[in-house]
Order: C-alpha cells, then sequence, then structure tokens
C-alpha cells in the first residue's frame, strides 16, 4: 500500500507542476482560481508524498497478488465493454459482451442467455425506442 | 391577508386536481417521473424536456400536471438506484449514496429505503407547504440575493467538505483540491477562455456531471462487485422482512424529526435562490446532518441521518425553487429553468403578473406538488420489496447489467461517446482513490461546487469590486459558515479540557 501511496502523490504532484506551467499561459483572470488550487494541491501532495516515504512498507501478501489478478482482469472485462461499445454500437456491443462475461463467470446456458436478452431490451426498447435517445450504432457499422 | 379572490382560487386551482383526467395524467407521470430518476443519465429535467412538446395544445392545467408531477419524484427515483445499486440516477442523488449503499450492503436496503422515501416525500409535502406560507414574504429577500450572495451560499457548501472527509486531512484536502481541478475544464465564464481542453473539443463545454458522478461512485463499485463476484448484500446477512425495515426507516424520520425539518427548511432557502440548485442544497442537508449529528464518526459507514438530512432538502428544495419561477420569471433551478419554457409555451408569463392573473394555476402547481409527492411515496413503498431483491443478485450477472447501464447513462446525460469514455477512464482514477483512502465525496463536492464557485466569484468582483462581501446577507452567511465549520473543532476541544 505504501509503494502505492507514494505512486499516487508522486502522480498527483508531477501533474500540478505540468498543470502549473501550462496554466501561467492563460489570461489572469481565467488562472486566478486553478492557480490557487493548483499551487495548494502541489504542496499537500509533496506533504503527503514525504509523509508516506518516512513511514514503513508492508510486504504485499499472497491474498494481495489473488486480488491484483481479479482486479487486471475486471479493468480488462471493463476495458472490453468500452471497446465493445466503440466498434460495435450499445445494441450489438453490449449484447454481445454482457453474454461474454457471463458465459465465462457462470455455469450453464440459462442467465448467459437471459442477461444479454434484458440488456438488449434496456438499451433498445428503454433508451433507444422510449427515450428516443439516438445510440452510437459503432465504428463497424458506421 | 387571505381575501375571497385568494380563495376562490385556492378552490379552483386545488379542486382542478381531483378532475379523473388530471388524477391520471399525475398517477402516470409519477410513475414514468420515478423511472426517469431510477435510470442513470436521464433526469426530471429530461423528463420535462421530452413531455413539452405533448404539452402543445393541451389545457394549462393538465399540461403543468404532467410535467411537474413526473419532475418532483424523479428525485425520488435517482435516490432508490443510489441506495440498492450505487449508482446516482442524477448528480443530487450523489450525497444520498454516502449512506444509503453501506446500509444495503449492511442488508438494511428497506430501512434506508423506507427513511429515503418518507424524508423525500415528506420533504416535498413541507417544502411546499412553506413555499406557499412564504410567497408574500420572500420576494423581496430573494430580490436582495446577488451574485456575492450566491458565492457565499456555495462558499457554505464547500466548507461542509470539511465535514464529510473521515480519512487524514491530507487525503481529503487532495482529493477536494482534485475535484476542484476537474470543475475548472473548459470554457472560462468570465473570459470564454479554454482551459485543460488539451485542445479538443469535446472538453471545451466542460465534463458534465452525470459522466462524472457514475465515474466516481457507480463504476469502481461495479467493478468491486466484479472482483467480487458475489451480491452486494453477503448472502450470510440475516434476512428481514422488508415491510418491517420499511417502517422502520420510516420511524428513523420521525426519530429524528428535528434534523428533517432543518434540512427542508435549508432546501428551501437553498431552492429559492436562483441558480444554485439541488446539488448544494443535497450536500448542505447532508454537512448539516453530519455536524449536528450525535455520530459524526458513523457517517459514511449507514447512518440514517446521512439519509434523512440530503433527501429532506433536496426534495424541499423543489418548493423553493417554485417561487421564483412563479413569481418572479427567474427559474430557480435547471429544472425550473426547463418548466418556464413549457410557460412560454403556453403562452403565459411568469413574473410579478403571473400571481395575478393565474393565482388558481399556481395553487395547482403548488397542489401537484404535494399530490405528486405523497403518490410517489405510496408507490415507492408498494414497489420496495421486489425492488430490495436486486441487492441479492449474483455479483456476475448484476455486475454487466450495471456496467451496461452506466455506460448507456453516461451516453445519454448528451448524447455523446466520449462521456462513455470519459467515465470509465475517470472510474480508474476514483478505483485508485477508493482502494488508498481518499474520499470520493469530498472530490465530487469540490467539483461540483467549484465551477459555480469561480462564476458567482467573478460576477461578484466584476459587479462590486473586492469589497463585495460587505453585503448584510453575505456577512450573515459568512458568520453561520464560521460557526457550523467551527462547531465540531470546539465541541472536541471542550469534550478534550472536561476529560483531562
Amino acid at each position: 500500500m505504501r509503494e502505492k501511496n507514494l505512486l499516487f502523490c508522486l502522480v498527483v504532484f508531477l501533474c500540478m507542476a505540468a498543470a502549473f506551467v501550462a496554466t501561467l499561459s492563460y489570461p489572469p483572470d481565467a488562472r486566478f482560481f486553478p492557480i490557487i488550487v493548483i499551487s495548494l494541491c502541489g504542496v499537500v501532495a509533496l506533504w503527503e508524498l514525504v509523509k508516506t516515504y518516512r513511514q514503513k512498507g508492508e510486504k504485499s501478501s499472497e491474498t494481495d497478488k489473488g486480488y491484483r489478478r481479479r482486479f487486471i482482469l475486471t479493468a480488462a472485462w471493463t476495458v472490453g465493454f468500452v471497446l465493445a461499445i466503440g466498434l460495435l454500437g450499445f445494441n450489438i456491443g453490449l449484447t454481445l459482451i454482457t453474454f461474454a462475461y457471463v458465459k465465462t463467470h457462470e455455469k450453464g446456458w440459462r442467465w448467459a442467455v437471459i442477461m444479454p436478452i434484458i440488456t438488449f431490451v434496456m438499451s433498445y426498447v428503454g433508451f433507444e425506442i422510449l427515450l428516443q435517445t439516438p445510440l452510437y450504432e459503432g465504428l463497424l457499422f458506421l | 391577508m387571505i381575501d375571497s379572490v385568494m380563495i376562490a382560487s385556492i378552490i379552483k386551482g386545488v379542486s382542478a386536481l381531483f378532475q379523473p383526467m388530471i388524477m391520471l395524467t399525475m398517477f402516470l407521470a409519477v410513475i414514468v417521473g420515478l423511472i426517469f430518476g431510477i435510470l442513470p443519465g436521464v433526469s426530471g429535467m429530461t423528463f420535462m424536456a421530452l413531455m413539452i412538446p405533448f404539452t402543445f395544445g393541451m389545457d394549462p392545467f393538465l399540461a403543468f400536471v404532467l410535467l411537474v408531477s413526473g419532475y418532483a419524484v424523479s428525485s425520488t427515483g435517482g435516490s432508490i438506484a443510489s441506495i440498492l445499486i450505487n449508482v446516482p440516477g442524477d448528480g443530487p442523488s450523489a450525497a444520498t449514496l454516502l449512506d444509503g449503499f453501506p446500509m444495503t450492503q449492511q442488508g438494511k436496503a428497506g430501512r434506508a429505503l423506507g427513511a429515503m422515501f418518507t424524508a423525500s416525500g415528506l420533504g416535498g409535502v413541507e417544502g411546499t407547504v412553506v413555499l406557499a406560507l412564504l410567497i408574500p414574504v420572500v420576494i423581496p429577500i430573494v430580490m436582495a440575493f446577488g451574485s456575492p450572495e450566491c458565492f457565499f451560499l456555495i462558499v457554505m457548501g464547500l466548507s461542509f467538505i470539511v465535514s464529510l472527509g473521515n480519512e487524514a486531512k491530507a487525503k481529503g484536502a487532495i482529493a477536494a483540491l482534485l475535484g476542484l481541478l476537474v470543475a475548472f475544464v473548459g470554457y472560462h465564464d468570465a473570459t470564454a477562455f479554454p482551459r485543460y481542453t488539451f485542445g479538443t473539443a469535446y472538453l471545451l463545454d466542460g465534463i458534465e456531471i452525470v459522466p462524472c458522478a457514475l465515474a466516481i461512485f457507480a463504476v469502481p463499485e461495479a467493478m468491486s462487485i466484479m472482483i467480487s463476484g458475489s451480491a452486494i448484500v453477503d448472502q450470510r446477512t440475516v434476512r428481514r422482512s422488508a415491510s418491517a425495515d420499511l417502517w422502520e426507516g420510516t420511524k428513523d424520520v420521525f426519530r429524528h424529526w428535528g434534523l428533517h425539518i432543518r434540512c427542508v427548511v435549508l432546501g428551501v432557502i437553498v431552492g429559492i435562490v436562483p441558480g444554485v440548485g439541488g446539488h448544494v442544497a443535497s450536500w448542505v442537508g447532508y454537512g448539516h446532518a453530519k455536524t449536528t449529528s450525535k455520530h459524526p464518526e458513523t457517517f459514511g459507514h449507514g447512518n440514517v441521518e446521512g439519509i434523512i438530512g440530503p433527501e429532506s432538502a433536496m426534495n424541499g428544495k423543489e418548493g423553493g425553487a417554485m417561487l421564483p419561477t412563479l413569481a418572479l420569471g427567474i427559474p430557480g433551478s435547471s429544472g425550473m429553468a426547463v418548466l418556464l419554457g413549457a410557460f412560454l409555451i403556453q403562452g403565459i408569463q411568469p413574473g410579478p403578473t403571473f400571481l395575478r392573473d393565474h393565482l388558481d394555476l399556481a395553487w395547482t402547481i403548488t397542489g401537484t406538488l404535494v399530490l405528486a409527492n405523497v403518490l410517489g411515496m405510496l408507490i415507492c413503498f408498494l414497489a420496495a420489496p421486489t425492488l430490495i431483491k436486486v441487492t441479492r443478485v449474483r455479483g456476475h450477472l448484476l455486475a454487466p447489467f450495471l456496467v451496461s447501464l452506466m455506460a448507456l447513462g453516461a451516453y445519454s446525460s448528451r448524447n455523446s461517446l466520449e462521456d462513455v469514455f470519459l467515465t470509465f477512464g475517470l472510474a480508474f482514477l476514483a478505483w485508485a482513490m477508493r482502494q488508498l483512502g481518499y474520499s470520493r465525496p469530498v472530490f465530487f463536492v469540490g467539483y461540483v461546487l467549484g465551477g459555480l464557485a469561480e462564476r458567482y466569484f467573478g460576477i461578484s468582483v466584476m459587479a462590486h469590486g473586492w469589497k463585495f462581501f460587505l453585503t448584510p446577507i453575505s456577512l450573515i452567511i459568512i458568520a453561520v459558515t464560521i460557526v457550523s465549520v467551527s462547531i465540531e473543532p470546539v465541541i472536541k476541544y471542550r469534550k478534550r479540557r472536561k476529560s483531562s
């Protein structure tokens, strides 16, 4: 956790430094509030960075490693959802990725069929027809 | 003074509500409004915007019953999703999930919903009653609210950030400042200078509230469900009867009656001030509940006061927001701005002459707010036992549905695919914050109020110079802010002194 905290504070500090430089080029009225906020955030992030650096670290356990693996898988599925929408659009993309997700994680076909149908009904009937939202059709179908 | 004209208009306005066609319209509008509230990305405002075309040529009474009924209950629908699945149906509902969702995880979804339905329903009714009583008194006060007063009202909302974070103060400060920074993305209001847009046209209008709320609160929780694969409520949690739980939640509101009333009044006040809106009302309500609670340390872990506060303020606000719209022709919130459009479509000009020429319609609208809230509350109570079952659904079945709903919600707020990308991108920052103990509510409050604060500050300085804070109302708000921020440390200091 210590390393992650250090990394987060460092990233925030570097982002604030970059934002500070970028903000200096803005007109005085437009940079007034941001400069205050960025400066404060940079200082607090640096303080937190030093404080965390001085703390003792803990070794990562096997449970941590298992969790990390599950997180990477989940992050990959989440990115998969977004990619499916981008490529195939909401109606088809969400239906297919829901099918893939449920089939991978659940035994049998019952839920693997029911859940994509529910998703399709929600997106097509709920949003596209009833709410009249012109849903994105996907890069492949444009 | 109630004269015969007033009595006649009250009778005409209220009796219109009991015509079969109007009652049927109200019933249907309440159901649709609740559904709109539950779905992320669409809100009561969307409901009104979609319904306005149907009101062309409609009887004005029927038209406003349709619009106001659905709008009045949509925030209740938004809070249902906040409590049950941690997905805020709309921006203001985000305050409710802080304690609502932890209660659901503890198997107390019924109690959380019961408290929410009651606080929200009664808040809407009481807010409207307060509105009716305040009409003659408040108009001069509203007229006295300029940009400096609005700025300090928002500063008051921001000051509650201090009370929101339970974590290390430095981490809370970083979260708040990051939220403020996100609020600065897009055109600067006063100079129209684009900031932090990375050269893209998409970011020129800033980051929308719905994608941001979904990214900060909802997506990380859906990811958490995906990682664990288990239901929202642990299967080992003792199951209680939903109706008993709902009743317990209702009793909670009466146990904290003082808090409920205070938050309704706060909501009405915030609602009356044009341009401040529901986001401020719900966070001010939450902050007030926490600062005045006997157990502030339990907030964020499932304290029912954390539901009663924002819900009372949020729905109480609608009554208040109606006042400047009807009496002055100035919309008290974004939803009221849409309603203002509906008035113009009907050929009615809201403003000082409205209360003279259409007093009966004003009473119909007031009565609609009351009846729709009561009807919404009843429908919610009846539907709650079924809705609660969603918390027992296996994680691997619920997660893809939630992620799909979030993607659709993020997209439909302005039909932009970039909003979907932004939501899931920002969600990874929110995930990191969640894991490392950086308060996400603090980040969100900073984001919601930061842009407004900057806008009103700029206008105040331009209009009044650097002495803009020297107005009586501003000084009162500053004093209230200082007192409410310092009350907790002072009490702690006194306790420490007593114990030593």
